[in-house]
């Protein structure tokens, strides 16, 4: 084949100079990796609130779906705690894999094994990371979502030690920790996830609004996913679904 | 003895989320030549700092200037004193401007050729040096990212001298540098395996036969065409190629240039 030249193309414009998608890189995007732990205990029974987080799941993962940065962006892996141990039900996976594999089929039943959550999510995450480390993958600060309705049933001394690692993470910058309580505001068993709370802060979800606390941190992760080198993310506030509480000191 | 001659065009344009946020491009570029050297730079400002934009442009402008003014005096510098030269001359231009310096914070990169051959690079921070040579491109300098994507190493840190990473050499054989921003980098370097996008062999091509405006025009079309479609992030490329006999297209060099950014149209 002849040779281009600017003799034989004298006239060739800026427009004439266009890349072929072919020749540019595959999935660019930096990846945000979401550990949501979602109680399956006995107890998440009551007013539906386990199908409710499924179904604000669901509507998070189209939303993820939707924004062309997020899609690629976004790695989710859901894990499940009740009865006597948690369970990794979706590894790390963008959010159209897993509206593709489909949601988990969660049933709520037995005890509240939150330690073990915590236990499942940070080795879980760690084992992602080491893959991203492995092949050249950037990452956003990671989110942990803890969402709940009762207090361990297992080990205190687990649970001391599963917030210790979430404090020292947390403090590192290396983790964002959300813990969500939901339930009966009468009735609240919220102590061991305001332990787990690295600021000793959680937040309250009102009126079981799942579809606007999803609808959040789909926002949330969309502005990570687009955030600049050294830029700090601003989230929006958390008024619209929660309530803050707050760990009383002794 | 051989002269070196030297083409570099380059671009920078907003990405979709400071359009649609109104805010100004963070990424600069700048290019300067005189009668036996050219410097081109290019810097993209921190996006959590409200000036950054401005800090790009001084530092950029200041080190393209600096580097064809004093060439041969930096050269003869060892790399640690070099870099704090660098470091600091920049730092004195940004500490002239109004803003405070922490909110003009920006990565650095730059390409400084004499016509003798000899060249200077550096890099601080994140963004990608592509060499190209033969039609085949290897990473020339990496990025360099904190813990994570969004964190990175600023001119304006403390340790800065220690993170700028420098290059030298006499350059034999006709080649090409690209210099790009990390929104650039996006589509045109693989970070999982840690290599250039194809599409930068097709950029240094393009400056064989095109003179530098087109291209320089050419690079801002594919930005606003097919970059920004793919990155939310600003976009910034810098691109020289050389060659020990004159190119074809190149236009007269022996004016001093002093040029940021595009030219009008």
């Amino acid at each position: 084949m002849p040779k281009k030249t600017a003799g034989r193309f004298p006239n060739k414009t800026p427009e004439d100079y266009l890349l072929e998608e072919g020749d540019l890189v595959t999935n660019p995007e930096t990846r945000t990796p979401v550990v949501i732990c979602v109680d399956c205990s006995f107890s998440m029974r009551q007013q539906r609130r386990l199908d409710r987080v499924l179904e604000g799941l669901d509507s998070f993962c189209r939303d993820m779906e939707r924004d062309p940065i997020a899609r690629d962006s976004a790695e989710l892996c859901i894990i499940s705690y009740g009865g006597p141990m948690a369970r990794v039900e979706r590894d790390f996976a963008t959010p159209d894999r897993i509206l593709e594999q489909g949601l988990p089929r969660l049933t709520a039943d037995g005890a509240t094994p939150l330690a073990d959550a915590v236990k499942t999510a940070l080795e879980n995450l760690e084992l992602r990371k080491r893959r991203y480390r492995d092949n050249g993958i950037t990452w956003y600060r990671p989110w942990l979502i803890l969402i709940g309705d009762g207090d361990e049933s297992q080990s205190p001394r687990e649970l001391a030690h599963a917030a210790e690692l979430l404090k020292a993470e947390s403090d590192a910058k290396h983790l964002n920790v959300l813990c969500i309580t939901v339930g009966d505001e009468q009735r609240m068993k919220c102590a061991s996830l305001m332990t787990l709370s690295p600021d000793g802060r959680i937040q309250y979800l009102r009126d079981m609004k799942f579809q606007e606390f999803f609808a959040w941190l789909s926002r949330s992760i969309e502005k990570t996913s687009q955030s600049m080198s050294g830029e700090e993310v601003r989230y929006d506030p958390t008024t619209t679904w929660g309530e803050v509480l707050e760990r009383k000191q002794r | 003895m051989r002269r070196m001659e030297y083409k570099i065009s380059l671009a920078a344009c907003a990405g979709r989320s400071h359009l649609s946020a109104g805010r100004p491009c963070q990424d600069k570029v700048a290019l300067y030549r005189n009668g036996y050297a050219v410097c081109a730079a290019l810097a993209d400002g921190a996006g959590s700092c409200a000036s950054s934009d401005l800090g790009a442009a001084c530092v950029t402008q200041c080190t393209s200037e600096l580097l064809c003014r004093r060439f041969d005096d930096l050269w003869a510098m060892e790399d640690g004193v070099l870099a704090e030269e660098l470091i600091q001359t920049c730092t004195r231009v940004l500490c002239q401007q109004e803003p405070p310096i922490y909110e003009l914070a920006s990565t650095l990169l730059f390409f400084a050729g004499h016509a003798d051959g000899r060249y200077l690079s550096g890099h601080l921070g994140d963004g990608v040096q592509v060499f190209v040579q033969n039609g085949t491109a290897l990473v020339f300098s990496p990025p360099e990212n904190g813990v994570y994507q969004n964190e990175t190493f600023f001119i304006t840190t403390d340790d800065a001298a220690e993170h700028l990473r420098l290059h030298r050499g006499r350059l034999e054989d006709p080649g090409a540098l690209l210099m790009m921003s990390d929104g650039m980098a996006e589509s045109l370097y693989q970070q999982s395996t840690g290599e250039p996008a194809p599409a930068c062999g097709t950029i240094a091509r393009w400056l064989e036969d095109g003179d530098e405006e087109t291209i320089s025009q050419a690079l801002e079309f594919n930005m606003r065409q097919i970059f920004s479609k793919r990155s939310g992030d600003d976009l910034g490329l810098v691109v020289i190629a050389w060659d020990d006999q004159t190119f074809r297209s190149r236009k007269d060099a022996s004016a001093p240039i002093h040029k940021s950014g595009l030219p009008a149209k």
